[in-house]
């Protein structure tokens, strides 16, 4: 009796090891999904559509980006008498007024300046401002929600209206990418990030028929589309970009991203700045996970071009592999570290498995975004190399030729007239650190400020890698969202670095 | 700057009304065309890293099994 448990226990720590694997797994089949893009999207139900459009801004301080940004709107490819910014101004103490003002002069009736007296509730609170004047009469087609700092291309717009045409369609998204010029190295990690998580990901989620969310920068709707929403913008929440998109699909209208339709944002450079971007951004998708509870798995089997497809079992999976990565890690590690000390001789296998599925899973991914868009990867390649970290580089290394690397570690002690060190040392730490990564992109964070501190957290951040930086906001979301944390809106300051590469 | 080929706009709506598509213009039909063929080339990119990543594997079993 007590051998079966044991024998039970074992296989169960060891599938809950392997089960590390599942958001890398769940990546790679979201990155196979987009390779039959070419096959299933949106194109054929497309048309020239040039919708009378209003772009609509939120700005508090923007005074730095915001002339830019309307200067490239206006020189987009689309009809001048068919197109109107409406920046509102979320009671600014910066130069943005002026600004906005000066634009507003420069481009007469088609730069609109609102004015909120009472600001700092939130982008969502802004932008239903702006929306109750702008739905007040029926010139309005269409509406383009963005950001202050966000830079248009000439044929961005246009290329979105386009999906538009099909009257099933309520929203379209667009490739949003990092243009901080020149940059360093965060910047360069989030650059390679939206390549994944934009150009590759939203890829396999138009051929699936379902998207999590339309980027903040950049979504464009029909009027239709937000009547149906019952024109305003949730607030309850972090994620107003995420509920709208969902409460756009559960209504019946379908969501398209278009990843020819390009836009430049500006992102922060430092840990903190991203730190209380991704945590904003992560709070906000526990609250939509909670929020749609009732909606996750509800409607498994579902039939394509049959509805939505966020209940589905595809989509719920994405959903769930992403949103529980952390946990994922530490219970890998967690029982990893209870097999080792148990004296299981299904340790290694368990670590073998899960690694070699991550190997595959990150050679994948990593090649086949680098090749989604070269140009980017051109600038970014190092860091999507290292987009998991060295030490976890190296233990994929380790796990796929385990022998050659041993002796190479022994040639290289050997050579340093050093003791080999024991395998009982460095296993249990190679077993926790999946787990205690998370720990250390937290220190990450917390080293930077200070001139000695952003060398150290530029270090770490390396080490454990940016993914896991991540995943670290993740965790910490979940605590913060655990403690009914205050919902403060921290702005991820802009300063205008924003440049289109030519 | 004003862009409007081929009178666009003023499809607009009638593109809203089934069965009343205006005829899609050269321009339109281009870039239409040459995104799907870049989506098209996505999944000859998968394949390369596919077996490149085959390529590995056998490497792996071959010389480090």
């Amino acid at each position: 009796m007590t051998h079966w448990l044991i024998d039970v226990t074992e296989w169960l720590l060891f599938a809950v090891v392997v089960a590390g694997a599942a958001p890398e797994l769940a990546g790679a089949g979201q990155f196979l999904l987009a390779a039959g893009h070419g096959w299933r999207n949106h194109y054929d139900e497309c048309a020239p559509a040039f919708p009378r459009t209003a772009v609509l801004i939120p700005a508090w301080n923007e005074g730095a980006v915001i002339g830019a940004s309307i200067d490239r709107l206006m020189a987009a490819q689309y009809p001048v008498g068919s197109l109107r910014v409406y920046v509102v101004d979320d009671a600014s103490t910066d130069d943005t007024p002026a600004a906005v003002r000066a634009k507003g002069e420069q481009y007469p009736g088609r730069v609109v300046h609102l004015r909120r007296d009472e600001g700092g509730q939130g982008k969502a609170h802004t932008l239903n401002h702006g929306l109750a004047v702008i739905l007040g009469d029926d010139w309005m087609e269409a509406l383009l929600v963005t950001d202050a700092d966000v830079i248009f291309e000439p044929a961005t717009l246009r290329t979105m209206t386009r999906h538009l045409a099909d009257p099933t369609v309520g929203a379209v998204t667009c490739y949003i990418k990092e243009g901080s010029r020149p940059g360093n190295y965060l910047t360069r990690f989030i650059g390679y990030e939206y390549i994944t998580a934009q150009a590759g990901a939203r890829r396999g989620q138009n051929v699936l028929g379902t998207l999590p969310c339309l980027a903040g920068g950049a979504q464009l709707h029909s009027r239709a589309n937000l009547l149906a929403l019952g024109g305003r913008i949730d607030t309850t929440s972090l994620a107003e970009d995420t509920f709208t998109t969902f409460e756009t699909q559960l209504r019946g209208h379908r969501v398209v991203f278009e990843p020819h339709a390009v836009c430049w944002a500006e992102e922060p450079d430092t840990i903190g700045g991203l730190w209380k971007q991704r945590l904003r951004w992560a709070r906000g998708n526990v609250q939509v996970t909670s929020c749609y509870r009732r909606l996750w798995f509800r409607q498994p089997f579902r039939r394509r071009g049959s509805g939505h497809g966020l209940g589905g079992a595809t989509f719920g999976t994405l959903w769930f592999c992403l949103f529980l990565q952390p946990v994922f890690m530490i219970t890998s590690s967690v029982s990893l570290l209870t097999l080792y000390f148990a004296g299981s001789p299904e340790v290694w296998p368990a670590f073998r498995a899960l690694w070699i599925a991550n190997a595959a899973a990150y050679l994948f991914i990593t090649g086949f975004t680098l090749l989604i868009d070269p140009a980017t990867a051109r600038r970014t390649w190092r860091q999507a190399v290292l987009f998991p970290g060295v030490v976890n580089v190296a233990i994929i290394a380790y796990t796929c030729f385990p022998r050659p690397l041993h002796a190479a570690l022994d040639d290289l002690f050997a050579a340093a007239h050093l003791a080999v060190p024991h395998a009982a040392w460095i296993m249990p730490f190679i077993y926790a650190w999946l787990g205690a990564s998370l720990a250390i992109a937290y220190l990450a964070k917390r080293a930077e400020p200070g001139r000695a501190g952003r060398r150290l957290s530029t270090a770490l951040v390396y080490v454990v890698g940016y993914g896991t930086l991540l995943c670290a906001c993740t965790f910490a979301a979940y605590v913060k969202e655990l403690r009914r944390a205050e919902m403060s809106w921290d702005k991820t300051e802009k300063t205008g670095k924003v440049t289109i590469p030519t | 700057m004003t862009f409007d080929p081929d009178g666009q706009r003023e499809h607009w709506v009638a593109q809203r009304e089934p069965g009343m598509l205006p005829r899609q213009p050269r321009m339109f039909r281009n870039e239409v065309r040459t995104a799907v063929r870049y989506e098209r080339g996505l999944v000859m990119k998968a394949f390369v890293v596919l077996a490149v990543l085959a390529v590995i594997v056998l490497l792996r079993l071959r010389y480090s099994a």
